[in-house]
């Protein structure tokens, strides 16, 4: 059984009535009808012909409340037929509550947001980067690259393009994406429906996006790490206890919380606090961001006890200013 | 060349909807005009896609036609990324214009799903049904 999703791209405006969409979801129609679908406002004015011909029934209301449908040929092909409102009620598409299903299941953040494109919006972004998560749906190729080419000229950043399936991606598709460091996933790959409707993606979304993840920020290489060290041992002679080396090993090295280590040194936390700030203003690094380099600011730790090492290290060192001569 | 048409149906026409497709115009998209090979059929010189009929089942009935000299050679001078047809929507009718061998005139050739090829009176139709099975165009 094909997945729900390549009927999408069969319904210009994803706007049909009942009969047509059960025979393209099948067995995926009843779930994805009750999560997805809504009845649109006004009915239909013509019902397809079950021949498959181009032609189709006209309707006409009836006062008992029924609709006719008659054969708009001329001599007429086919018998009249009787059809109730629901049969004749469109189903449309809800994009709002797909989008937030998608979201759901690929865990971005829901942003909806209109673009201004036909049958494409943003539903959404991921990670702290916020890149955008962009879903079209269209029926005829030559829209979906436009689509694209405008998202790429438009955005002139990263984006996630999701749509039903790979049906309109060519070549030229790829080149744009890959002009903005975009991406395209289709939801027949990337996303299963269970029979609940509920949306489940076929990997974890960080394995799904993750060239999309942003890498660590605020690299903190070796000499960094080597240059904190030193500059803290050059101004812990001018501080009262904790001393800035104690507060830094334990904050960066144990990763202890503030409030811990006010504990375990007898200090207030706000001493504790203002120390972890001095931290970061003679480093220039956030003290949490230095713990990613524990193990190894451990080992600098360790050296700049050494006597040898303090020579060296401390030809980065800065003078003091007034402010280090805070005791708390 | 005369004008009246005759049409030479396979089945009258009642609703249904299973087992009622005898013609099936989807090798046009997938096969493009390799479509229209008539190698093996001598007393036809070739067959070219006039017009095309697409429908879309969306509650506003859509139908596209498209229509040229020869859809098939208009798209290939617009380039690779021209759809002489869209890879959605179902082919609901297409005309062709057949040369035949014995025929100083070429032959319109109209063919409606499900089951409806119309042609001028005259012609050999059995070739063309044969044609049109070896084409695919003809369901077994």
């Amino acid at each position: 059984m094909p997945t729900p999703w390549r009927c999408l791209e069969q319904i210009p405006g994803l706007l049909a009535v009942p009969k047509i969409w059960q025979g393209l979801l099948g067995e995926h129609f009843e779930p994805f009808n009750a999560a997805f679908f809504q009845n649109w406002s006004r009915l239909a004015s013509s019902f397809p012909c079950p021949l498959q011909t181009s032609c189709a029934y006209w309707l006409t209301h009836q006062p008992n409340g029924s609709i006719l449908g008659v054969c708009q040929r001329d001599p007429r092909t086919c018998e009249d037929v009787t059809l109730t409102p629901a049969e004749v009620t469109p189903l449309q598409l809800n994009w709002a509550r797909l989008g937030r299903a998608l979201c759901k299941a690929l865990n971005c953040e829901s942003k909806p947001a209109e673009l201004g494109l036909p049958s494409t919006l943003q539903i959404g972004a991921w990670s702290a980067d916020a890149v955008p998560v962009i879903l079209t749906i269209q029926s005829e190729s030559n829209v979906f690259r436009h689509v694209i080419a405008e998202l790429v000229a438009r955005l002139g950043r990263p984006f996630i393009l999701l749509a039903p399936t790979s049906l309109h991606m060519t070549a030229n598709c790829d080149e744009l994406l890959a002009h903005a460091k975009a991406a395209f996933f289709p939801l027949e790959t990337t996303v299963t429906m269970t029979d609940h409707g509920t949306l489940h993606p076929t990997k974890t979304p960080g394995v799904i996006f993750a060239r999309f993840t942003p890498e660590a920020k605020e690299p903190i290489d070796e000499d960094t790490a080597r240059r904190a060290v030193a500059l803290i041992n050059q101004f812990d002679r001018k501080i009262r206890p904790p001393s800035l080396i104690t507060v830094f090993r334990m904050y960066c090295m144990d990763e202890l919380s503030a409030e811990a280590i006010a504990r375990k040194k007898e200090c207030s936390k706000a001493a504790v606090v203002r120390r972890l700030k001095m931290i970061r203003k003679i480093t220039g690094t956030a003290p949490a961001n230095l713990r990613r380099l524990s193990a190894h600011l451990q080992k600098l730790e360790d050296a700049v006890s050494d006597p040898r090492a303090r020579r060296i290290y401390r030809k980065g060192a800065v003078e003091a200013d007034d402010e280090t001569q805070d005791g708390g | 060349m005369k004008v009246a048409e005759s049409e030479h149906s396979a089945q009258s026409q009642v609703p249904g909807e299973v087992g009622r497709n005898l013609l099936d115009l989807e090798p046009l998209r997938s096969l493009g005009s390799d479509a229209l090979d008539t190698t093996g059929f001598p007393a036809i010189i070739k067959i070219i896609l006039r017009e095309i009929e697409i429908t879309w089942d969306n509650a506003f009935h859509e139908v596209t036609v498209r229509r040229a000299d020869d859809l098939f050679d208009s798209a290939s001078v617009k380039g690779p990324a021209a759809d002489p047809i869209p890879p959605t929507g179902r082919i609901t009718r297409a005309v062709f214009i057949v040369y035949f061998a014995d025929s100083p005139y070429p032959v319109t050739v109209q063919i409606s799903t499900p089951d409806r090829v119309t042609l001028n009176p005259g012609h050999d139709t059995e070739i063309l049904e044969r044609w049109l099975c070896q084409c695919h165009f003809r369901k077994p």
